[in-house]
């Protein structure tokens, strides 16, 4: 069980909140311009990382707000918490 | 001529029940605040515009801070997220708040909507209503900063909850009222090993003019 804290909330149990995937993922402008390949990039493909993960999570069971969390994959380490619309932190990208 | 329609409580079939003679000192007793008006309201509270109105319509600023509430003569404000706050009143007052409320933020971006039918409030009383809650709560309910002037969403037996505590002895539970049945079913199974006491009615802090239970309106 991970306890995760929230930037507006504080810490609180997992299951407390909902998962987004990694974060980050910026949906192409004019998807009518790529190839099948590249759209199948941004829809499936992921970094799937053996360390530092930058992913989102959702209080649903809070606040409801989406925010981003830097997670270590192997010792699931919660390093970093910051809201929505915040640039992500150079050294994990 | 508007027809008379029957407001009922989502529990009222449990405060029908005649509640308990005799009752271990240990027990909790257990209260539905049923028929008061939950309006929810959204905006930017940065928004000076948007502040201002909310503030004439409830009688006090919102509360800001996270998980905080505020009380208003009888108006409970709850924050529920940054730019979300839920209001109780008095089922009575509801429309006169609401009305306030569009009329102020007229223009405003913003939202305000009664959400009445889809919840109620519970309050529990006794010693043991916090252990009680943790039986089934994953939120640390002896928190330090959880005392009169907070409020937490959360989730007790898997429902959905938003947790006010009343003291040291007391917490009020406002929760969808599709769940009210089941929790309170929950409740009293949980609070087996204490006693339990449902009592008729509001609780006792609640003020004598708020809608009982079960009551008509035109």
């Amino acid at each position: 069980m991970l306890i995760i804290p929230c930037p507006w909330c504080g810490p609180r149990e997992q299951t407390e909140f909902a998962y987004g995937g990694e974060a980050h993922i910026v949906r192409p402008k004019d998807p009518d311009a790529l190839s099948d390949e590249q759209w199948g990039d941004y829809v499936f493909m992921r970094r799937n990382p053996k360390g530092r993960l930058l992913e989102q999570w959702a209080h649903a069971f809070g606040c409801r707000r989406w925010f981003n969390v830097e997670r270590d994959t192997v010792s699931y380490a919660i390093t970093r918490v910051y809201k929505p619309g915040e640039p992500a932190p150079e050294e994990a990208r | 001529m508007s027809e008379r329609i029957l407001q009922q409580a989502p529990l009222a079939h449990v405060s029908a029940r005649p509640g308990a003679a005799v009752a271990p000192v240990t027990a909790l007793r257990y209260f539905e605040n049923g028929l008061r008006g939950h309006i929810n309201l959204r905006g930017d509270p940065t928004d000076a515009r948007f502040a201002a109105a909310a503030e004439r319509a409830l009688g006090a600023a919102l509360p800001t801070a996270a998980n905080t509430t505020r009380i208003a003569g009888d108006i409970i404000v709850y924050w529920l997220g940054p730019d979300e706050w839920l209001a109780v009143t008095p089922g009575e007052r509801e429309q006169e708040v609401v009305n306030a409320l569009r009329s102020g933020l007229d223009g405003v971006h913003s939202s305000v909507t009664p959400v009445t039918g889809g919840q109620t409030v519970l309050v529990l009383r006794g010693t043991h209503a916090r252990d009680l809650l943790a039986k089934g709560c994953p939120f640390d309910l002896h928190s330090p900063g959880f005392r009169p002037g907070a409020c937490a969403q959360t989730h007790l037996a898997k429902a959905g909850v938003l947790l006010r505590p009343l003291g040291d002895d007391g917490m009020e539970i406002i929760v969808r009222r599709s769940f009210a049945d089941y929790l309170y079913k929950w409740l009293e199974t949980a609070a087996a090993e204490y006693g339990w006491v449902h009592a008729t009615g509001e609780a006792p802090e609640s003020r004598a003019h708020l809608a009982n239970a079960q009551n008509t309106v035109t």
